[in-house]
């Protein structure tokens, strides 16, 4: 081993004092730490990280530790175990009060068993009796919440106050206290069930109080609080009752209101909620169409333009090799494409072989050239057999391509007839690095191209063939006009001799006279010399 | 469902844009619908898709201050089922005026959840190399943080302050987050790799993803270009790695939901 290189052991401290937490914690310890209450990071922590201290955490996370426990403990207690985000809230609540509510009636033991010490009397004996019950009923209440049951929860919770508030009224008259906790459970009835259970509360709180004084001014039981005097008792009945009632309305009416509101604005919410995401997708959408509008017009501006230049060429010049030359490169360059050749079939329509091509590629097949055979494997082969276009999108897919070892980059091909009427000239093919390059669109022009090239191709060549004929018939009528006035043979053979080479640009033109055999030794001898 | 995963480290240059922009290609070519969010002030994974970050008027800024929606903000990406939310350097500002609002940790999760239903198979976040607003808003929305680790000294050293990252907020602001540490540009002639990879092996066991991400010119190259690897350079070791690491997620996925 080499020195100075590293070793196993140096390394086992490297992750000596780190506590590694669990890769995936179970969902019931997402559940005590999600009932801890979502806290702010202390402000002065979050300074320091803001200033960009390199190493936040290090050394010290006392402030996990030094947060208040009781406050969290307390929060965890009151959290619901439900999925329902509306119940846990609604839980949490009630929660709350049915802890204050144990706190009062707790305190309220406390004070009126002080009171107790000093001498017992019935009121006294009353008063520990309400907060002892109701702390009971709360406590019971908080229990149902705290397993989920919420809805049972409160239901207790409102029945339990009701009927306390039923035996103080079977104990005595309607005092005011009584009258209170009659008021308490008729707004909980209303707020924390439906509103038309305040209205129901406060009816059986009538119903039942005015019962309760029929039996006693009946004498058919007697009440433990001796009622005051029978007119008085009457008027305050009739006075708590009114509350009740109205109290019952009011609160049925804010409580229903109230909840419409919230419930509207829910629904409000939602649909804003939805509106705004179905308009980002349709802004989104629409933005994505005009980007593939313009560039769809982008594209067919380079189209036309491409196409107006090789109609240009095509009409200014009349040598097919430079058109299609200038041709193959305006198309290479306009749409920027990998490579672009011309195939010309040869006389016997055997071979289509490369005229014009791009790049320095594209001069080394002309200059080999390059030929591939018609009806081959070849992309050109088929193109020139069928006379019809085609297009490869992946040439790796496809058998029938264009496979030159110099062209290694071809993703996908496309080749199209070069053809006037029925008369098939050859084939224009173009190649592309992408894959999919080619859509109708492409072909279209790129077939409008290749007809306007086998075209211009055409014209060039009746152009070359009808300048020949011209060229024959006015040697023929100069020859015929010069024999005509031609005295002597060597007169006729001198004019053929200058007119053959004047047509045709000949360097020498010679006319040997002679017998088959001295012509045979003679020419036998020139190529000799 | 939509899985939101978090591509989190505090060290700098351990591959955290580049795993989240060849993950979400590997799943989009696996058919999924993914989102990218770039919530790191550097922008290199906006620009790493071609999208000029200074030249963008709503960035992820405007979703982090509700002024507008992750729908709203995104882009289309150079594929099929590939969509981003850019950054640019304005989160720096944002960073620091984002504490002290309410709820602040929240932003990026509540706007998660107000997306459609559905919409987003894979949500990728990919977080600055700090800690902040903007690493603890991704971090809060996430399901999952992935934490890219390169077989180096001082790399492996700075994972310490991520894992009390997780420990924080779990118990701060997301309970359910889950991590896997990734290897990342390991290069397997160097025996400091191999030694520091033996270490991390032995301490992670299940929290390690099995596919190790190598060292690839090509995926150096890909942002060059404005693609993800999968586009650039489709039968490199990169992209094969990645398109392996996406499949070894949705095994791991799959799992969990079993």
């Amino acid at each position: 081993m080499k020195k100075n290189q590293p070793t196993k052991s140096q390394l086992d401290d490297l992750f000596a004092d780190v506590v590694f937490p669990e890769p995936a914690i179970s969902p019931g310890q997402a559940a005590d730490l999600e009932a801890e209450p979502a806290q702010e990071i202390p402000a002065a922590l979050m300074e320091r990280l803001l200033a960009g201290e390199s190493q936040p955490f290090a050394p010290d996370m006392s402030f996990v530790q030094d947060e208040s426990r009781w406050r969290q403990r307390l929060e965890r207690w009151l959290t619901i175990p439900t999925d329902d985000p509306d119940l846990a809230r609604a839980g949490r609540t009630i929660g709350r009060l049915l802890i204050s509510s144990l706190v009062v009636a707790l305190a309220a033991t406390v004070l009126f068993s002080i009171i107790l010490l000093g001498g017992t009397s019935f009121p006294v004996l009353v008063g520990l009796g309400v907060p002892i019950s109701g702390g009971i009923v709360s406590l019971l209440s908080f229990v149902l919440v705290k397993r989920g049951q919420v809805r049972f929860g409160i239901r207790l919770y409102v029945v339990g106050i009701f009927v306390g508030c039923l035996a103080l009224a079977y104990a005595g008259d309607l005092s005011l206290g009584i009258a209170l906790y009659f008021l308490w459970a008729i707004t909980l009835a209303g707020l924390l069930l439906e509103p038309i259970y305040a209205l129901w509360t406060a009816l059986a709180a009538t119903g039942v109080t005015i019962f309760l004084f029929v039996l006693q001014d009946q004498d058919v039981y007697e009440p433990l609080i001796i009622p005051t005097q029978r007119q008085e008792t009457l008027v305050n009945l009739g006075t708590w009752n009114v509350i009740f009632i109205t109290i019952g309305v009011l609160v049925y009416l804010v409580a229903n209101n109230l909840n419409r509101v919230l419930q509207q604005e829910r629904t409000l919410r939602t649909e804003l909620v939805t509106q705004q995401n179905a308009l980002a997708r349709e802004v989104a959408r629409r933005t994505d169409l005009l980007q593939k509008t313009n560039y769809q017009l982008q594209k067919r501006a380079i189209h036309l333009e491409a196409s107006a230049q090789v109609s240009q060429a095509a009409a200014s010049t009349l040598d097919p090799q430079e058109l299609m030359q200038i041709t193959v490169d305006l198309i290479r360059t306009q749409f920027n494409y990998y490579h672009v050749s011309f195939f010309l079939l040869d006389e016997v329509g055997e071979w289509a072989i490369v005229r014009a091509s791009t790049g320095e590629i594209g001069r080394k097949m002309v200059a080999q050239p390059h030929r591939l055979v018609v009806g081959g494997e070849s992309m050109v082969g088929w193109v020139c057999e069928h006379r019809q276009p085609r297009i490869t999108l992946d040439v790796g897919a496809d058998a029938v391509h264009f496979d030159h070892p110099w062209l290694p980059g071809t993703r996908s091909e496309i080749t199209l007839p070069l053809h006037v009427g029925d008369k098939l000239l050859g084939a224009l093919d173009v190649q592309s690095t992408e894959e999919a390059a080619f859509d109708d669109d492409d072909l279209r022009t790129l077939q409008g191209m290749a007809d306007l090239v086998a075209i211009a191709l055409e014209n060039a060549h009746l152009f070359a063939s009808t300048r020949q004929g011209t060229r024959h018939q006015s040697l023929v009528a100069r020859l015929t006009e010069r024999m005509q006035k031609a005295t002597s043979v060597t007169d006729i053979l001198e004019a053929a001799v200058e007119d053959l080479g004047e047509t045709f640009d000949l360097a020498e033109a010679v006319i040997c006279l002679g017998t088959e055999t001295e012509l045979r030794t003679k020419k036998d001898r020139t190529n000799i010399g | 469902m939509t899985t939101t995963i978090a591509i989190s480290s505090q060290k700098g240059g351990v591959a955290k844009t580049t795993t989240c922009l060849s993950l979400g290609a590997s799943l989009a070519e696996r058919g999924f619908s993914v989102l990218l969010i770039d919530i790191d002030p550097q922008a290199n994974l906006t620009m790493s898709l071609g999208i000029e970050p200074e030249l963008q008027r709503h960035t992820v800024g405007d979703v982090l201050l509700e002024q507008n929606s992750l729908v709203a903000v995104s882009h289309e990406g150079p594929m099929l089922n590939l969509d981003m939310v850019p950054a640019n350097q304005g989160l720096v500002v944002l960073d620091k005026v984002l504490y002290g609002r309410n709820g602040y940790e929240h932003r990026l999760k509540d706007q998660l959840n107000m997306l459609e239903r559905n919409l987003y198979d894979f949500v990728l976040i990919d977080c600055p190399p700090s800690f902040g607003t903007l690493t603890l808003n991704a971090l809060t929305a996430a399901d999952r943080l992935i934490i890219p680790v390169q077989c180096e000294y001082y790399a492996a050293r700075a994972m310490r302050p991520i894992l009390k990252l997780v420990h924080l907020v779990r118990r701060k602001t997301n309970p359910r987050l889950a991590y896997r540490v990734l290897v990342t540009m390991y290069d397997r002639r160097n025996k400091i790799s191999q030694l520091i990879l033996d270490q991390i092996q032995s301490k992670f066991h299940s929290a390690l993803f099995e596919t190790i991400i190598e060292i690839d010119t090509k995926l150096r190259e890909s942002p060059t270009v404005g693609l993800p690897i999968n586009l650039y350079a489709p039968r490199t070791r990169g992209a094969q790695q990645y398109r392996a690491l996406a499949e070894e997620l949705m095994n791991n996925e799959k799992e969990s939901t079993d």
